[in-house]
């Protein structure tokens, strides 16, 4: 019996959604991923946002956190963000699979951003967000600033020399191959990564005599909840660890520089060059 | 003495003998091949090659606390069975493992060990006596198997309760999923630390341990006969829960709560000796090392990157002696 109400409904929003993408770039922005808010909160003024997810305020995981004051904090419940009236819906690929399927039945313009592992995809999910939220020039402008900065910090590279090795190594073992965000940011900082010469193409877990045989000249690692105790972080205390590296101390990169693609990695870039000026 | 019965000093030759060549094999299994004397050679030069670091910084303590682990939970093993007179009785089945995996737990993951080295088997060595205090005041002085058993299975399960409290509230996020760790054991990429950690309480609880196989074979006469033979019983039960749980402590803050070995170890033993309690004690310890660095063994034997924790191995060969241990007892009492 409610079927029609329920089709003229989703009709209704539909079309209200369809008049309002056709008057310009979206107004009401809602972002329920992590990922998202970051590259949101990097091309569009905060008037535009109405909401972004509760990780954004997390110190360890977000590059750039909002004022909780000053904007809608969601949990990727589509009950908290149907009344704000978006008109745009961010969300990623994996998490809150459901709840963006079913914006997207009940008629609201959700774009989805899969995760990537290459700067050429980060390069390809900033386009993309910056045409849909109508700030081209800015994400070129982005993009460009990034592409500078990392020319720069592999510039005293020499093409013919061999590059120092290094591997990603975090708690439980866990490191990342050459094809990830953080095996792009090791090579573009002047790095050969160890991790490939264990047979690791993608992340995966990296057992300790696996890594020993690597020799890796560097380690690196992100803290994530530093001043928390568990074995994993336990694990990373090895001894073997310091021994390997001849007690060098393991670079730290924060988390949140490359947890999520986005113009920041470059930070991460230069973190990690500054790392290999020191190993002169 | 039945025909079983061997000679001590034999016992105590093969047994160390056999410890010492599973030592060594242990050393030389590991996910790549290691020329042995070669890295042994390069290690005490101290040089840092990678065949060196695996052999001195990897493999030796894995090895090394193997041996240990398991000597601690056989010998303690031997002990709760000659204390409370019980062929069921050892340290999975009284709390004492996890009552230790409870503290060392509390220790671990609420920040104590960065304001103290030796946290852990101390967390560990606490939560031991107090778990195993209360299965000994559930089931009273002279229980019978059903009741120990009982009140072991009450006070384990409120230590697992609080285990996985524990873990859900602490602050590191990869608590919870450590609990796998805490519930099955492993002594995997362990470090000489964890050793230098771990031997000092474990020698201590030997030392409280080692001397009381006379008072346990005055024992097995009763209550009475052996205060008449001069022993202080209760001053013996003292020593024994305090060298039990310094033992056990120490052991499963450092591998987790390893199972069955101080269940099996004994039992397995007991014939050899005359079922005598005293002779079982060391005899016993070998045996526990033996075991547990063959299951360690055993572990890495298993493909590559099915990452098998020790406990699994032990549990599969103790759970069906358990269970034959519990119809061999409904046979005899028919």
């Amino acid at each position: 019996m409610f079927r029609p109400l329920r089709h003229l409904c989703s009709l209704c929003l539909l079309l209200a959604s369809g008049v309002s993408a056709a008057a310009g770039p979206p107004q009401r922005i809602v972002s329920i991923n992590l990922c998202t808010d970051q590259l949101l909160m990097a091309l569009v003024e905060p008037e535009r946002i109405v909401s972004l997810s509760i990780l954004s305020l997390d110190e360890h995981a977000a590059y750039r956190r909002p004022d909780p004051n000053q904007v809608h904090i969601n949990d990727a419940l589509p009950e908290e963000v149907i009344p704000l009236q978006p008109d745009l819906i961010l969300s990623g690929a994996y998490t809150n699979r459901r709840a963006a399927e079913l914006l997207k039945q009940l008629g609201y313009p959700v774009e989805i951003f899969t995760p990537v592992e290459s700067l050429d995809g980060l390069r390809d999910n900033l386009r993309r967000m910056a045409r849909l939220v109508g700030e081209e020039a800015r994400g070129e402008s982005l993009l460009a600033v990034m592409d500078e900065r990392l020319a720069a910090a592999s510039a005293d590279l020499d093409p013919g020399a061999v590059r120092p090795s290094a591997a990603v190594y975090l708690p439980r073992g866990y490191s990342s191959g050459e094809q990830t965000l953080q095996g792009e940011a090791l090579r573009a900082a002047g790095f050969r990564n160890a991790a490939t010469d264990a047979g690791l193409t993608s992340y995966g877990s990296l057992p300790l005599e696996d890594l020993l045989y690597t020799r890796p000249d560097l380690l690196i690692s992100s803290d994530y909840a530093p001043g928390t105790a568990s074995l994993a972080d336990r694990h990373l205390q090895h001894p073997v660890l310091r021994k390997l590296t001849n007690e060098r101390p393991m670079a730290k990169v924060p988390y949140k520089l490359w947890i999520c693609a986005g113009p920041w990695i470059a930070e991460a870039v230069e973190i990690l060059a500054d790392a290999r000026e020191g190993l002169k | 003495m039945s025909a079983r019965d061997v000679p001590q000093h034999k016992l105590l030759i093969g047994l160390s003998l056999l410890v010492l060549a599973l030592g060594i094999v242990s050393l030389m299994i590991g996910r790549n091949p290691l020329p042995l004397i070669e890295a042994a050679m390069e290690a005490f030069d101290d040089s840092a090659s990678t065949a060196a670091l695996i052999l001195s910084e990897i493999r030796l303590p894995r090895a090394l606390i193997a041996a240990i682990v398991g000597a601690s939970l056989g010998l303690a093993g031997a002990v709760m069975q000659g204390m409370l007179r019980n062929p069921l009785a050892s340290p999975g089945l009284v709390g004492s493992s996890s009552g230790a995996a409870f503290g060392a737990v509390m220790a671990l993951y609420f920040g104590f060990e960065a304001v103290f080295a030796l946290a852990l088997p101390v967390g560990g060595m606490l939560g031991s006596l107090g778990a195993m205090g209360l299965v000994v005041l559930l089931a009273g002085r002279n229980a019978g198997v059903t009741t120990l058993i009982l009140a072991g299975v009450a006070i384990n399960s409120m230590a697992l309760a609080m285990i996985s409290l524990a873990l859900n509230l602490a602050p590191s996020p990869y608590a919870m999923r450590e609990m796998v760790m805490w519930m099955l054991g492993s002594v995997a990429d362990r470090s000489m630390r964890d050793f230098w950690v771990l031997l000092g309480p474990t020698l201590l609880g030997w030392l409280l341990l080692a001397g009381s196989g006379r008072a346990l074979d005055a024992l097995t006469l009763g209550e009475d006969t052996a205060h008449t033979l001069g022993i202080n019983i209760r001053r013996l039960r003292w020593r024994l829960f305090l060298g039990v749980s310094l033992t056990v402590g120490a052991a499963v803050s450092i591998a987790g709560s390893i199972a069955f070995i101080g269940l099996v170890v004994p039992h397995l033993l007991r014939p050899m000796v005359g079922h005598q309690p005293g002779r079982l004690l060391t005899v016993s310890a070998l045996g526990g090392a033996a075991l547990l660095l063959l299951a360690d063994i055993g572990v890495r034997l298993f493909p590559a990157g099915t990452d098998i924790k020790v406990g699994v191995l032990t549990s599969l060969v103790g759970a069906p002696f358990f269970l034959y241990l519990i119809l061999k007892t409904r046979r005899s009492s028919l």
